[in-house]
Order: C-alpha cells, then structure tokens, then sequence
C-alpha cells in the first residue's frame, strides 16, 4: 500500500540482511521508491543515486566503510542528500566534511528514520531550488 | 812455643805486631816486593778457607779471582814503586776469592811498612758481601717505595692513609681530584673532612672496625667534596700494619662511582616506567576487552531491536489507514511493542557506556613520544637480535588523544609485527607517520613478515579471531574499536616488502592558545 508516492528514491546500505529488509518494508510503506545493498561496492557498482534522492548508509559495512563509500561518490559529483548510521561517536566532522547531513546514532529507534530522511530530502531540494532559480519549471 | 813464652816476649815490638795482627777482626795479609804471601792471621784463614801454610809463600794472586790474576802484578809493583798508605782499587768493585773458588766482595787497605829488609804491604781485607747484600736490598726497597708511589699517584682511586684517629697521613692525586683539596690541606687533617652531611657517624664507624683488624670491602656510600657537592663513591678500608705487626693505621681506597650510579638510578627509574605502563596497559586492556565484548554485544542485538522497530513502525502506519475497529487496539499494542524495543536499546547503550571507557581522557600527546614508548613496551621479550627498527616520525606532531588507549593500539600493532616476522631473515618494523585531509595523521606500522592471506585480512577486524596459538583474538577489533573512538579509522594492507601494513588515522591536536 502506498499512501502517496514521492519523488525520491532512498538507497539503503546495511551489511545486515534484516535490517535492511525492515528498512525496505518502512520506507515503502511511507511511499518511497527503496533500493537495497548489501556493501558498498554494490552501491558504486550500480546507477548513481540522484540529487532529489537519499542514501541512508550503516557506517560499519563490508571492506569499505560508510564515510569511504561517500568521498567516491563525493568524488563522482553525487550531491545526493545522505544519512550515516553509526554505533561510534566523533563522526561527525567527518561527515560533515562530507556534506552528510545528519549522523543517526545507534541505537537509534528512538529518532524517527524516516522523518530524518525526509528532512534532508526536503533540504536539498530547497538547495536545488536556491541554485537553479531560473529553471523555467513553475 | 808455649803461651808463656808468648807472653813473657809481648814486650818484643815485633811479637807485640804479630799479636795484634793475629786478632784483628778483618782477614790481614802481609806480602813481600815479590808479591808473595808473607804474613796472614787467624781470620784471613776463616775468610778464605785455607790453612795458613798452604798460603804463607805462595803468590797473593791465589786470593783473587782468575780474571784479575794477569793484571794485578803489574799494579802490585807499581804500588811498591810509590808505597802510600791507601785503599785499593778506588772507584772499582774488588773481589776476592776463596778456597772452593767462590768469588766475594771486598774492600781493601793498603799499609805499606818499611823493614830492615825492604818494604813489604800489609793488606787489610774486608769481606763486604753483607754490606753490598744489604745496599742492594735498600736499593730495592727503595725502588719498591718509588714504584708503589708511582702506582698510587696515577691510580684512578682516591688512595688515602690515615692513622687509627682518622689524621690523614696521605693524599693521593686522585683523592685531590675526587674530593677536591690539595695534598697540602688534608695531611695532618681530620678525614671527617669529607664527610657528607649525616655520615660523620658512619666514617667513626669504619674507622673503629678498621682499627679492630677488620677490612672492608666495596662499601658504596656518599662523601662530601670540597665545593659542597657529594659524590658517589665504593670505599674499601683495610688496616695498616708495621713491621712488628703493630696496626698504626689504615688505607682507604676510594673510587668515583657517581656516574655509575647516575646510570643505574636512570635504569631503574626507566624500569619502573615501563612496569607502569605494563600495567596501565593490562588495566586498559581488560577493560577495553570487556569493552570490546558489550560492543560487540551491543551492536549483534541493535540489529535485530532496529529490524524489530522498523516493522512495527511500518506496521502501525499500515494500521492507521484501517477501518477495522480492533485496529486502534492493535496499534496501541505496536507503540507499547516499540517502547520495549527502544527500552532494550537503552539497556545495551547504559553497558557500553559503562565499559567502553566514556572517560577517555583525550589530551594533547607528542605522536614520536608514543611511538617510542610503544616500541619499548611492544618489544619486550621479543627476540630484539637481527630486528631493524625505522621510524619515519616528525617531533613536532602532536595528535589530540587518551594516551593509554594509543599506546594500547601501538603496542597491539608492533607485537603483531615483531611476531609475525619470527624467523624471516630480514626483519624491519617501520613505524611511519604522515598527514592526511580532515586535520588527521595516519600511522603506519609495517612489517617484512609474510604478509597477511586474502582469508584472514578479512576477518582481521572480528572479535575472537586469531591467528596465534594463543591469545584472545580481541587485539585489533579492541585497536580498531579505540582508533574509531577517536574518530578515526583503522585498515590493514600490504608493505612495499609484501609483509603486513597497519594504519590508522589520528585526529592532530589543536595548536596550543598562546598563554595569556
């Protein structure tokens, strides 16, 4: 059942298969388009997420990291919004050096994921709005 | 010829020469122009060895060693040429010889005496072989004297002579140089002189065993110098004896120890350092063990308590589109779910912070220091011998860290590297360390072992893998735990040698704020 589509997709990166299907089940039923990755590699190995998209992203993966899957696709001019989940403290510089907008400590049930991943939707697409403001689109 | 006879012609000059020569107490002999024997007493005989009538006529030459026997006529009449009373041979060392050949020394006088028939000499022969015997052994005493002066000014030791009051009696030049007074100023002085403030007791002591026969040996004890400072010294003390074994005295030797002294408080102080830090680290480590286990704890159960979460989130939004009457029940039973599920995450986050050390106390830490104090640490009881340490550090970088916990890292990393190259051949540790983005340095400690298989660089950073004998399998997921507790992060990769290389990452401290 989706109550209202929208126009993002979220990407989801969770080394734990569970976790990442109960993601997939709570975004989808929020009406978000979800797709899942188990690490890293598969994320950068498929199509790149898109500037009105989000990636919610466990620091702790596969052989490379959260913060490292970020700088590459930093590196490949991905802007896409991004949500670090992380069981350590003093991430944060990092990731804001990043353009992450919100570190979600685990654990984490308390703090809605989802209102965390619409919030920084929603800001990036005021970004897109402030930086393309002669877009003949309205 | 009886004795009376003897005695009643003593008035007879002649009788009355014969009988004085008869008892002299030195050998006498009496020749003739023609250098034969004319004359000899009671003690030439005893000199000599012969009888007297094997000499009496037979040429003076008999007396004397072999070698001279060609010359001696001819100074013989040279002497009866210019009879003069003298001694003979002046400025030459005259021997005589016996009856069994044996050759000894002797001094002789010459008396030349006019007769009625001419003038004949009479020789006063001294046997001086004691007296040379006893020249030659004062020479050599004295030499002895000089040679033992000489070992005692140039020993290295402070050699002093005391009588059994303690008034120096000598000074050597190396007690001049340890103690700082000169010769002059301390013989006849008191040698509690240099006694260091609160050993006055202790010198009256030794002074006191010393005097009882006593000796003592390699005492280490503190002593005052003339400038004020005190030294270090190892004293041994034995009693002086004189000749008739009467003790007179005593001789103390003294020897500057203070450097090694100054050495071995350093070792001893470095010691202790290391058994400090040993222990703070197996304090550490037993907690970050605990540490690493909650965590490990921690983060198996989040997993499933935030899969738990997510469905029951997913399920009340599902519930609240419904019609169905017994919805509004059931999502009241999905919130209560979800607070036990957050409940839980609180429970495991209270045993982390409780464990993992909250109070890390991050300060500003010099990164070479560590390094090095690792080294040390890491290496003890590793085989050191054929083992090449690099270090590729600056002096200059500081990194904001807990100390310990570093170290704990740095230490983990130079184990494994020490033992992962046992038995290779050539085996270098590099510690390296070098600036990367974000304000951060990445140290590298690197090996020329074998180099880590695909299989286990994965599994590296698991609790309770292990590729040792023994040992818990907890060092490096602990090392990645504190790296990434500073908010950094650890990786294993290859050396440029094909043996392991560990890095991580540090944030730099700050710069110090000027002081106000």
């Amino acid at each position: 059942m989706q109550e209202r589509p929208r126009a993002g997709t979220v990407y989801v990166v969770d080394d734990d298969p569970d976790v990442l299907s109960s993601l997939r089940f709570l975004f989808e039923i929020e009406g978000f388009k979800v797709k899942t990755f188990a690490d890293g590699e598969h994320l950068l190995a498929g199509p790149m997420p898109r500037p009105e998209d989000c990636l919610l992203i466990d620091y702790k993966l596969g052989p490379i990291d959260g913060l490292e899957v970020v700088r590459q696709l930093r590196e490949r001019n991905v802007t896409t919004p991004v949500v670090l989940i992380t069981i350590y403290e003093g991430l944060e510089k990092r990731a804001a050096a990043l353009g992450i907008s919100h570190v979600l400590q685990k654990p984490h049930f308390e703090e809605n994921v989802v209102c965390r991943v619409e919030a920084a939707m929603s800001a990036a697409r005021d970004r897109l709005k402030q930086s393309q403001p002669q877009t003949p689109r309205d | 010829m009886d004795s009376y006879l003897e005695f009643t012609s003593v008035t007879d000059s002649d009788v009355l020469f014969r009988m004085a020569v008869e008892a002299a107490p030195n050998a006498m002999v009496m020749i003739d122009p023609h250098g034969a024997i004319a004359m000899v007493n009671a003690q030439t005989e005893r000199v000599f060895g012969y009888d007297r009538s094997e000499m009496l006529g037979r040429p003076i030459e008999m007396l004397l060693p072999a070698r001279f026997g060609k010359s001696h006529p001819a100074r013989r009449d040279g002497f009866f040429a210019n009879p003069t009373p003298r001694p003979m041979g002046e400025g030459r060392d005259l021997y005589a010889r016996r009856k069994g050949g044996e050759e000894f020394p002797v001094e002789i006088g010459l008396n030349p005496i006019r007769t009625a028939s001419g003038v004949v000499v009479l020789s006063a022969i001294l046997d001086i072989t004691k007296r040379k015997a006893d020249e030659l052994a004062l020479r050599e005493s004295e030499h002895r004297a000089r040679r033992l002066a000489a070992i005692v000014e140039s020993s290295e030791d402070a050699i002093i002579g005391c009588d059994l009051e303690g008034v120096v009696t000598s000074w050597n030049r190396s007690a001049e140089h340890i103690f700082g007074y000169p010769e002059t100023e301390m013989l006849g002085q008191s040698i509690l002189r240099v006694a260091a403030p609160g050993y006055e007791a202790e010198m009256r002591e030794i002074l006191g065993r010393v005097a009882l026969g006593e000796r003592i040996d390699h005492y280490r004890t503190l002593r005052r110098c003339a400038n004020g400072s005190t030294v270090n010294i190892s004293l041994s003390v034995s009693p002086i004896y004189d000749v008739s074994g009467r003790l007179v005295g005593v001789s103390k030797v003294a020897r500057d120890v203070t450097d090694a002294a100054r050495s071995e408080t350093a070792l001893r102080e470095s010691q202790l350092r290391l058994q400090e830090l040993q222990a703070e680290l197996l304090h550490v480590s037993r907690l970050s063990a605990m540490g690493e286990m909650a965590s490990a704890l921690a983060h198996e159960v989040n997993q499933p308590l935030a899969a738990i979460s997510n469905y029951m989130r997913g399920s009340r939004r599902l519930l609240a589109a419904s019609p169905d009457p017994l919805a509004r029940r059931i999502e009241d039973a999905l919130d209560k779910a979800a607070e036990q599920a957050v409940r839980a995450g609180q429970i495991i986050r209270r045993l982390r912070g409780f464990v993992a050390r909250d109070d890390a106390e991050k300060q500003r830490e010099n990164l070479e220091k560590l390094a090095e104090d690792a080294l040390a640490l890491g290496l003890i009881g590793q085989n050191e011998l054929g083992l090449k340490l690099r270090r590729e550090l600056d002096s200059e970088t500081f990194v904001l860290v807990d100390r310990v916990q570093i170290q704990q890292v740095l230490v983990n990393l130079v184990r494994n590297a020490a033992e992962a190259m046992a038995g290779c051949e050539r085996r270098e540790l590099t510690v390296a360390a070098r600036p990367v983005a974000d304000e951060m340095v990445e140290v590298t400690v690197s090996d020329t072992g074998r180099g880590l298989p695909s299989h286990v660089r994965e599994n590296l950073f698991q609790p309770f893998f292990t590729t040792k004998a023994s040992g818990m399998g907890v060092g490096l997921s602990i090392s990645r735990s504190i790296v990434e507790a500073h908010g950094g992060e650890m990786r294993a990769g290859a050396s440029p040698s094909g043996g392991a290389a560990f890095s991580f990452t540090l944030p730099l401290a700050p710069t110090e704020p000027p002081e106000e």
